[in-house]
């Protein structure tokens, strides 16, 4: 299977403290694949090399090599490895403007100021998460007034308008009530089609209902990884089957 | 007993804040009482402004109560100060919030609350031998004048500015700088456009709060700004509400008019304070919906 992402002997330590230990896997084209361990085993920091957010980081050292399309990712400038791969956090953090304005703020800054287009990405993206019928009259409206899911929604609308291959979501529904955490699965069942995603969650009975893949971390090593079927029905690792029944967490 | 102890614990509260609203009424009541005989003596028209401050009528044989200069010259040095003061603030706290790290940040921050603790006098004194004798070579007579005093009070500011400004920049940072960068935006560009806007509120309020601090700064202002009753220019000398009634409270006979101009003046200081921060919160609140 052809991968979007690959990652080759990562290893991420902050101040002397690893907390991801040399992860090597790939993370398959067009598919979604779940990240999951017990809390605190590195899955965001996993997560943060994706997309090189961790050089913002103070203190902290990466090790091993990131490879987007089979190149490289740290040759690629990284406004551009960062386009390519979005991400969309925790908690809904739209920026305090309206809808249109959070949708067309990337946009802008990358040089698009044609209104016909701007409408158009807006449009589409918004159509993408399913919220454009929902909220067509209001995108003038600051997107701080809507519910937390159609606030999620916006941000996942606000990441895919700079045109990304890879959509990385970290714990994307930990802040949501069930309702939005239905309609934001569909839609990434849906985003499935035209991009590769990536997600880190708590919720093993979301995993098991998204995911193509799966990769099971712990204390920052990779335990276990292959099809998501095979991984939830019948688990090699000993480690492994006692995460998903629950026994720690 | 749960019930009485939370009894008790409310009707001390309802006490300690109505102590603190009492005393507030009671300030302003006060001086209301004792403004008020300076109105039998000169108009409200011509108080507020009228230019001649003649309070005693020794030797010319007429008394004159205009404070419109004095007015003008508070207005004048407090928004001169928050001018200055709130664009090197912004800067620094720009600075502190989105370039320095954190212990960059943990090294600066109690410098700058240090600047907070130093005395108006102590401001004042250093404004006499340092910025006042600047000014005499550059030329100006005596060196005492509004910009001066403008200077001074704005440093005076800035601690205050800096720490909340900061505060605010920073919060707003830690939660849309990522948002931002994770869309391949370049960081200064993120700033301008998001962080910057979304803490105009927050930079408004403590604008207020500076300009509260700016009119009724006394001390260190009366000791640069040259204390002349003139309409104030940038280098010429004036003189402030506060430095007037600081400076005349105790040579004025207890009942006379004068007396009861100076509290007069003072009431003019609240009621413009009020305005003004009335003024803030309105722009605040139609700039920013």
């Amino acid at each position: 299977m052809e991968s979007a992402i690959e990652i080759k002997n990562l290893t991420v330590s902050y101040d002397g403290k690893v907390a991801v230990d040399n992860v090597s896997t790939s993370f398959p084209k067009k598919k979604i694949t779940s990240i999951i361990g017990p809390s605190g085993c590195g899955k965001t920091t996993l997560l943060n090399c994706l997309n090189g957010m961790i050089r913002e980081i103070p203190d902290v050292k990466v090790g091993g090599e990131v490879y987007l399309d089979g190149k490289p990712a740290d040759r690629l400038p990284i406004d551009e490895w960062r386009r390519r791969v979005g991400i969309v956090f925790q908690t809904p953090m739209p920026f305090p403007f309206s809808v249109y304005k959070n949708l067309t703020y990337a946009p802008k800054y990358y040089g698009n100021h044609d209104k016909a287009d701007l409408d158009r990405i807006v449009k589409e993206n918004l159509e993408m998460v399913g919220l454009y019928e929902e909220i067509r009259d209001e995108l003038k409206k600051s997107a701080l007034k809507f519910s937390g899911g159609q606030q999620q929604r916006i941000c996942i609308a606000r990441a895919l308008t700079v045109e990304p291959d890879v959509l990385l979501l970290d714990e994307p529904c930990s802040a949501l009530d069930v309702k939005s955490i239905a309609v934001i699965e569909e839609t990434l069942m849906k985003l499935k089609e035209d991009y590769t995603i990536i997600i880190v969650t708590h919720n093993i009975a979301q995993a098991k209902r998204l995911s193509d893949k799966v990769v099971f971390i712990k204390d920052g090593k990779l335990v276990e990884e292959g099809d998501a079927k095979q991984v939830f029905e019948s688990a090699d690792k000993h480690e492994t089957r006692e995460f998903l029944g629950g026994i720690y967490g | 007993m749960r019930k009485i102890s939370n009894t008790i614990f409310r009707i001390l509260l309802l006490i300690l804040t109505g102590v603190t609203f009492a005393a507030l009424t009671f300030v302003i009541i006060f001086i209301v009482k004792e403004a008020i005989p300076t109105f039998e003596e000169v108009s409200l028209g011509d108080f507020l402004f009228g230019r001649e401050w003649l309070p005693l009528d020794v030797g010319t044989g007429h008394m004159s109560f205009g404070i419109f200069n004095f007015i003008m010259a508070t207005l004048y040095v407090s928004f001169l100060a928050m001018i200055i003061s709130l664009v090197i603030g912004l800067g620094a706290s720009l600075y502190l919030s989105c370039v320095a790290s954190s212990k960059v940040r943990g090294l600066m921050y109690p410098f700058i609350d240090l600047l907070a603790g130093i005395p108006s006098v102590v401001y004042g004194f250093i404004g006499l031998t340092v910025l006042v004798k600047f000014f005499i070579r550059a030329g100006v007579h005596t060196g005492s004048c509004v910009l001066a005093s403008a200077i001074l009070l704005a440093v005076m500011l800035l601690p205050y500015l800096i720490s909340a400004c900061s505060e605010t920049l920073l919060k707003n940072k830690e939660k849309y700088l990522k948002a931002g960068t994770s869309l391949g935006v370049d960081q200064w560009y993120t700033v301008s456009s998001v962080v910057l806007p979304a803490s105009w509120k927050s930079i408004l309020t403590i604008i207020v709060l500076a300009i509260g601090r700016a009119m009724g700064e006394t001390m260190a202002v009366m000791m640069v700004i040259g204390n002349a009753n003139l309409f104030p220019t940038l280098l010429g000398k004036s003189e402030s509400i506060a430095a007037l009634i600081a400076l005349e409270m105790g040579t004025a006979v207890n009942g006379s008019t004068h007396f009861h101009a100076l509290y007069a003046a003072g009431l003019v200081l609240i009621v413009l304070l009020f305005i003004i921060n009335i003024g803030i919160n309105l722009i605040r609140d139609k700039l920013i919906k």
